[in-house]
């Protein structure tokens, strides 16, 4: 691979793990100029999908229908509501859309604990089964409270993943801006964790994660509309010390091999 | 300096760092704070500038200086990390007059206030960085601090920088600025993921205001500030935050926004060199 300043498009299909809905034939367009091959769909806090689930099944209906083999479409769930009421809103989900796995964001305002986040993994487990993998949006909501320091990795995703040790969990942005050193560490303490690239602002610990774990815990991630494809890419095509191959199995494997689980 | 698609592009970073604390023994400590790739290129050429200078700040000059000709950087402010970078930053400014704008240190909290605002007069700079965390204040809590500083540096002509995004709610930075029209502000790292939509609206209040981009991956954000009638491209400003992020992934986010080369000109170099030609005036030396 090409070591310059600047963006190489790689000449295999790039798998994205994280990507929202946009303008569609903008959205086309994107995957074309960046060889994005297959892609995971997901629900955003910026459109207010996770307000209403049902409404973002409805639009996203329209992307599963036109990229059927190539969208892994992520659903949500509702924690205003209970047990019951999820597992039906997974099923209705998974029947429509046939969604792949589920993302969690903190400002849906879930619990941090394992009584209250209990019935929801059960429902998902019965619906997606244990494989279908957690994703969770690092960079929890700063609080006054707590001078609007960021809270870490280690009282927040891990504290979910030590509860619920059976799934599979991909930390949503490396850590976010706030707690993205050491995210290495989450990986070594759980062996079903993977860690999605976008927005993660610093090269080192995704460096740091290759050295001491191994590439294949890493998922490359665009978080397209809102982030620039091409500043994700270079991000990867930046990353000190590493071979072309680990750069590749971020780019085109890795989700793969975690989805054939 | 960088070509792109035919494109010459001058790279005036609004935002790095360098510290006295770098030496072989800190190495460990140093991860948290620089790149592996910088922290390399400083510890491969630790000998060789041992021979140019024994003096220890002297030497670490010119490592920053290595690591900004390394990665093009033409022109860059160089912002102190801790108190005991000050000296480190005035001599920048010795050695490098044409090159480093190097920034003085203010802690709002500081029981010496006045002495510390006379002393960054006595040594000309350009401008001061604060820092929310690592000072340990909150654009609330030091209001009235922050004000005095603000105005004395919008009467000294001092810009300032502050870290945004983290440890203080920019809600409360804009009865601040209001407060203090005369000065520069800018906003380091605008306001991050978690409050960039609060940095937006800082600089669509506050004419006074920048925003600059190292850290912030949320390009919709920029766009949104660049078609804003109230903020404009011309108050957005390139950045790197060097050693802690990568120049390559900064440099990206300006050549990544849909603007034309001209726009990407005016982030890239020409903002800053007008915002310190037009603020700084005679004090503005490095032609």
């Amino acid at each position: 691979m090409n070591r310059n300043l600047y963006l190489n498009i790689p000449e295999y299909k790039i798998f994205d793990f994280h990507r929202h809905m946009a303008n569609l034939s903008e959205f086309e367009q994107n995957l074309n100029d960046f060889n994005i091959g297959k892609f995971c769909l997901m629900p955003t806090t910026i459109e207010n999908d996770f307000e209403n689930i049902s409404t973002y099944i409805e639009k996203v209906k329209l992307y599963y229908e036109k990229y059927k083999d190539k969208a892994f479409i992520f659903g949500g769930l509702d924690f205003s509501n209970d047990y019951n009421y999820n597992k039906e809103l997974l099923e209705e989900q998974k029947k429509s859309v046939n969604i792949k796995g589920i993302k969690l964001h903190p400002e849906q305002g879930f619990e941090l604990n394992k009584k209250f986040l209990t019935p929801y993994f059960r429902a998902i487990s019965e619906v997606l089964g244990y494989n279908a993998p957690i994703y969770i949006h690092t960079d929890w909501p700063l609080q006054e409270e707590q001078r609007y320091a960021p809270e870490s990795i280690k009282n927040t995703f891990d504290k979910i993943v030590s509860s619920f040790s059976d799934f599979q969990f991909i930390m949503g942005h490396a850590g976010g801006s706030g707690a993205y050193l050491n995210v290495w560490k989450s990986c070594k303490k759980f062996s079903n964790v993977y860690l999605e690239t976008s927005m993660s602002p610093v090269t080192s610990p995704l460096e740091e994660v290759i050295w001491k774990i191994g590439s294949e815990r890493l998922l490359f991630g665009s978080n397209y509309p809102y982030c620039a494809t091409s500043i994700e890419l270079v991000k990867l095509q930046s990353l000190y010390k590493i071979t072309d191959e680990d750069v590749r199995m971020v780019l085109e494997s890795n989700a793969e091999v975690l989805f054939s689980k | 300096m960088i070509i792109y698609q035919d494109e010459e592009y001058r790279l005036w970073d609004a935002h790095s760092h360098f510290s006295n604390l770098v030496a072989r023994p800190l190495k460990s400590f140093l991860k948290a704070l620089a790149i592996y790739e910088v922290m390399d290129l400083i510890f491969a050429n630790w000998q060789r500038f041992k021979s140019i200078s024994e003096d220890r700040t002297e030497k670490n000059v010119y490592l920053y200086k290595l690591i900004l000709d390394f990665y093009q950087i033409d022109k860059a402010i160089h912002l102190p990390v801790f108190k005991m970078d000050k000296k480190l930053t005035y001599r920048m400014n010795e050695l490098f007059p044409q090159k480093i704008f190097g920034f003085g240190y203010i802690n709002p909290r500081s029981k010496k206030l006045e002495e510390d605002l006379q002393d960054l007069v006595e040594h000309n700079v350009y401008g001061i960085k604060i820092h929310p965390d690592i000072m340990k204040f909150t654009f609330k809590s030091a209001q009235e601090e922050l004000i005095k500083i603000l105005q004395f540096c919008g009467e000294n002509k001092i810009i300032v920088l502050s870290h945004t995004g983290s440890h203080s709610s920019l809600k409360n930075l804009t009865p601040i600025l209001k407060k203090c029209e005369e000065s520069i502000f800018i906003m380091g790292h605008s306001g991050l993921c978690p409050q960039v939509s609060e940095a937006i609206e800082v600089a669509k209040q506050c004419p006074n205001s920048y925003l600059e981009m190292s850290g912030n991956p949320y390009t919709y954000k920029f766009i949104e500030a660049i078609k804003d009638p109230d903020i404009g491209v011309e108050r957005i400003l390139f950045g790197t935050d060097i050693p802690s992020l990568h120049p390559r992934v900064e440099i990206q986010k300006v050549l990544a926004l849909p603007i034309s080369a001209e726009e990407k000109r005016l982030i890239f170099s020409y903002n800053l060199e007008n915002l310190m030609k037009n603020f700084l005036k005679e004090k503005y030396q490095a032609e």
